[in-house]
């Protein structure tokens, strides 16, 4: 195994664990991912293609579902960027009778969404935009006062449905007792015995998804009104599926 | 589904469902807070696993099993060769038996020289106890050593009382059908084996032979040796002590006093250079002694063995000739009869007599002096 090889496999196990060291990685075989990208569409990709984004995508599926077991990472990497431009292809083949909002007008220059009524304000959603990216990184920040980040809870956040309708009962019961939360934010650990015996739910199960408990209890507190808007229903005590 | 985004990085996206489900998507050029409809999620496959084969689960399977056997039969064949009883005879001689869990005799341990042959002719293994001390009884008293109606002193010890009261009761009624009564005691009572004559250049030789029971079919029994000839001449040089002098502050010179003893061959072995002339000038020497006498004389053991230089001076103390042990042969005059034989010392039960002429006699590289003989 050539040196080159061996600091590639280093870096694809760190880059599982390490968000930075995967977008360092990324970056890093750019040309790689344009090149396999190109060999899909026959011309060279452009960073507006979409295929790009999938193909860089497909490049960090690669990374986190790497094992020995699997070959060479350079040629499995190419075969699930290869796979997921293919998935990407079919899934645009079934709009292709669709007609584009930026496609032109019949007598002008002018782009068909131009015609169409827009019943948003443009300056209000800005607005709300920029308030809700505001709320994501004061979320940020605090979630790093409890040592995760965003990219952690969605590895730890529940998968199946059950798993999220438990911790989603727990999140509810906290939400309808506020000492809960003020217990949680004082500590700064989230207080697994009392959601488990007040939520009558698994103890171990809360546990395997403490990070993700950690987000959404914090969201919960005061302060992010726009995402408790994003999950109401789930904070009314209905799980959304 | 609504999915606002959380956090975009190069490859990936972050994004949050109306569930509160954080989920990787691919970034199609999304920024943070954005609301997305569709977004291309992550693929949550698991990790590939090793898969076994119907034909490798079998050789698994087969070499688990094999090694499951060797371990059971390794194990039993471990347990089957521990020794968990031992039966001491005591006799003329003295032979150990180490028993295994069921009962049969593994090995036989003897203490003297043609006890290898009586253990070689004991037959093959899987024997009892029983059968053992039968045929060691019956070969003691085809020679002569014990007659009829002769206790025989038997040390037992078992794992559990229920088989030591079964060896005893089968050993009893072995001894008594060869019309003999057995004296079975535990073994803290047995007497330590006797200590074997320390050799001249100061090496004890072996204490004990310990020989496992050859297996009839797989090796079969070496013909006998002839009892007569002794088995190393020079084993034989020396351990045949030289005349015995006189016992008293005297010594009697050695019969030829102008040169030292000759090398005894084996013929000579059997019987003594200079048999002692029992007359009042010379002291016999003393067939037992007091044991506080012996004790005073234990020191001089290693001198014992070397041959007394006629020329030495015989009135200083620290340079007269050492008074060898006294040989027990079938030719001596019966130590009773002697005149300054003393009131015979009490001898514990299960220690052979020293002055008995039966094994030593056919071999006299066994000749043990008394001393090693008497309770210490």
């Amino acid at each position: 195994m050539s040196p080159d090889v061996q600091q590639l496999l280093s870096r694809v196990t760190e880059a599982k664990s390490d968000s930075n060291a995967a977008d360092a990685l990324i970056a890093d075989y750019m040309p790689f991912i344009r090149s396999e990208t190109a060999k899909f569409l026959k011309r060279q990709p452009v960073p507006e293609d979409d295929e790009l984004s999938i193909a860089m995508f497909a490049f960090y599926e690669a990374i986190c579902s790497y094992s020995r077991l699997r070959g060479a990472f350079l040629k499995y990497a190419a075969l699930q960027i290869r796979s997921r431009l293919i998935d990407n292809y079919r899934r645009e083949k079934r709009s292709r009778g669709q007609i584009s909002l930026n496609a032109a007008a019949d007598d002008d220059q002018t782009e068909l969404m131009e015609t169409i009524a827009d019943p948003h304000d443009e300056y209000d959603a800005h607005d709300m935009r920029e308030a809700t990216q505001e709320e994501i990184r004061e979320l940020s920040e605090q979630m790093e006062t409890f040592g995760v980040s965003m990219t952690d809870i969605a590895e730890n956040a529940p998968k199946q449905s059950r798993t999220l309708a438990i911790c989603q009962k727990a999140v509810y019961y906290a939400r309808k007792h506020p000492d809960v939360l003020e217990e949680f934010l004082r500590t700064k650990r989230v207080p697994l015995a009392k959601l488990a015996e007040g939520a009558a739910v698994e103890r171990k199960t809360l546990e395997r998804h403490r990070k993700y408990l950690v987000a959404v209890l914090l969201i919960c507190t005061n302060g992010y009104e726009i995402l408790r808007g994003h999950i109401m229903q789930v904070l009314k005590g209905g799980s959304q599926e | 589904m609504k999915y606002l985004v959380m956090e975009c990085h190069a490859g990936y996206a972050v994004l949050m469902d109306e569930a509160s489900r954080f989920v990787r998507a691919a970034n199609l050029h999304y920024e943070v807070g954005q609301t997305v409809t569709d977004p291309i999620l992550m693929q949550e496959d698991a990790q590939p696993q090793i898969r076994v084969t119907h034909k490798g689960a079998i050789r698994i399977a087969a070499a688990a099993a094999c090694l499951l056997l060797m371990s059971a039969a390794g194990f039993g064949y471990y347990r089957s060769s521990r020794t968990k009883s031992v039966v001491v005879v005591v006799e003329q001689k003295r032979y150990e038996l180490k028993l295994n869990r069921s009962g049969e005799v593994m090995t036989v341990q003897h203490h003297s020289k043609n006890g290898e042959e009586i253990v070689e002719n004991l037959g093959g293994q899987h024997q009892t106890a029983a059968a053992v001390v039968n045929s060691l009884l019956k070969n003691s008293l085809d020679q002569g050593q014990i007659s009829g109606g002769d206790t025989v002193q038997i040390y037992l010890a078992a794992e559990n009382a229920k088989s030591y009261e079964t060896y005893k009761s089968e050993i009893e009624t072995e001894a008594a059908k060869l019309q003999l009564n057995a004296d079975v005691q535990g073994l803290d009572a047995a007497p330590e084996p006797p200590e074997p004559p320390a050799h001249e250049n100061g090496t004890k030789p072996a204490p004990e032979k310990e020989i496992r029971k050859p297996d009839p079919k797989k090796d079969p029994p070496p013909a006998p040796a002839d009892p007569s000839a002794p088995a190393n001449g020079k084993e034989v040089q020396e351990h045949t002590p030289p005349a015995p002098p006189a016992h008293d502050e005297k010594p009697t010179p050695p019969a030829h006093d102008n040169a030292p003893a000759a090398p005894v061959t084996e013929s000579d072995a059997l019987t003594p250079a200079d048999p002692p002339q029992p007359s009042a000038a010379v002291d016999p020497p003393q067939p037992k002694h007091d044991p506080k006498q012996d004790q005073s004389e234990q020191p001089k053991k290693q001198d014992e063995i070397t041959p007394p230089d006629p020329a030495a001076p015989k009135n200083d103390a620290a340079d007269k000739p050492v008074t060898p042990p006294e040989p027990v042969h079938p030719h001596l005059p019966k130590q009773e009869n002697l005149p300054d034989a003393g009131p015979a010392a009490p001898r514990p039960a299960g220690i052979p007599a020293p002055e008995t002429p039966v094994s030593e006699a056919d071999d006299p590289a066994e000749l043990i002096p008394a001393a090693h003989l008497l309770p210490r």
